[in-house]
């Protein structure tokens, strides 16, 4: 299917905007703004991402400010970093990805424990 | 006998302040604060209610509290991990559970990160985020004004003052996409 | 055997209780209750409550035990406190300095 191969921004692209869609995005350039994309997205070694993103996966190997949301998962690979706040069902973080800011996951705790105790 | 490693045992409860230069190992339950200067591993079946200070945290339990650690958390793929975390290095698995707030020491990143979610009101007006300088207004019709006023005519033609074209992409990067988004693009 | 093991340099404040054995080389402070044996190691030092299926005593031991079998005091412990047990040996070398009462 043609249609399947990724939407690459290329390492000298700059992007200021909003980027929605549903084929797959790999940004090895830089991106600000907002990106919502109903498929995969890639954030390679070379790219720089400050914006809202959202995601069905994300996999993230550059630079990413700002909050991060897929609805399946997320990897932040060894040479990631990232900054913001994460929300997936599952998070994977590789040793050697420098992250700060939040991390949003359903946590089923037994019974009896208190959360949010902060 | 094992020296060197206190094991709770998973029929274990403890409630209070642990403190010790060993690794500890948790299968039962312990709430209140653990310090070490080692490992910690809360086991799978293992439940902590507490914050910890320790060198190296290993999780596949369950724990709730605020974790300080030296060198390494590792939340396995059982983990489930309720409270804020400070560490240098953090490696999640797939399937590991948590909410917090993550600090692996990098500020500036921190800072930038309250700043770019100030910033990234989504920019539709793309272009223009950084504002195309006014001049190009200014001297028009300079044949009045004459020399004073033209030093730099260059300024009004071509575009060294707007950002480089580059692909205005507002709208959808919809399913089929055209030709110029499968391709590295060049400046017209 | 499933069972707890405090360690050596480890400090426990607070209170410890269970349904296995456990076994004390290093400090607590508080109160232990558990269903089954309780051995403190000698090099232990345990401020505390003690109760246990037996008490096997080799360290310090400053607090009150009940035993539901067996308190047993073993040479260089030292305890100081209170012993209730149906049965108690206090070994040569050991210092005990409490109440006694085996009637239970």
């Amino acid at each position: 299917m043609a249609s399947e191969d990724p939407c690459i921004i290329g390492s000298k692209i700059t992007v200021r905007g909003h980027i929605s869609g549903k084929q797959d995005l790999v940004v090895e350039g830089h991106i600000e703004g907002h990106v919502s994309l109903d498929s995969q997205l890639v954030v390679e070694e070379s790219a720089t991402v400050e914006a809202d993103v959202e995601a069905t996966t994300a996999t993230v190997r550059g630079e990413v400010r700002g909050p991060i949301s897929a609805t399946r998962s997320m990897v932040l690979e060894s040479t990631a970093k990232v900054a913001g706040k994460l929300t997936a069902p599952s998070i994977t973080i590789e040793d050697g990805a420098r992250f700060s800011g939040e991390i949003e996951m359903d946590v089923e705790l037994p019974a009896g424990l208190t959360a949010g105790s902060r | 006998m094992a020296d060197k490693e206190t094991v709770i045992g998973p029929e274990t409860r403890i409630s209070g302040e642990i403190r010790g230069d060993e690794d500890l190992v948790i299968k039962g339950r312990v709430d209140g604060k653990i310090t070490l200067s080692q490992t910690l591993t809360v086991d799978k079946g293992g439940i902590v209610q507490a914050d910890v200070d320790v060198k190296m945290l290993v999780v596949s339990g369950t724990l709730v509290g605020n974790i300080v650690a030296s060198e390494v958390v590792q939340l396995l793929s059982t983990a489930r991990v309720v409270g804020d975390l400070a560490a240098p290095r953090v490696l999640m698995e797939s399937g590991a559970a948590y909410r917090g707030r993550v600090d692996m020491g990098d500020i500036e990143a921190a800072r930038a990160a309250v700043a770019s979610h100030v910033v990234a009101k989504p920019a539709t007006e793309s272009v223009h985020s950084r504002p195309a300088p006014p001049r190009m207004a200014a001297p028009p019709k300079s044949v009045a004004v004459a020399p004073k006023v033209a030093m730099k005519p260059p300024l009004a033609a071509p575009a060294p003052s707007a950002p480089p074209a580059f692909p205005r992409v507002s709208g959808a990067v919809s399913g089929s996409a055209p030709a110029w988004a499968k391709k590295k693009i060049r400046r017209r | 055997m499933a069972n707890t093991v405090i360690g050596s340099s480890i400090v426990i404040d607070g209170e410890i209780s269970g349904d296995e054995p456990l076994t004390i080389q290093g400090t607590v402070k508080g109160k232990i209750s558990m269903a089954q044996n309780v051995v403190i190691d000698s090099g232990a030092t345990v401020e505390a409550d003690v109760e246990g299926q037996t008490v096997t005593v080799s360290g310090k031991l400053t607090g009150n035990v009940s035993a539901r079998e067996k308190l047993e005091l073993r040479p260089e412990s030292k305890m100081v406190g209170n012993a209730k047990a149906p049965r108690i040996v206090v070994a040569d070398g050991a210092s005990f300095k409490g109440n006694v009462d085996m009637d239970v």
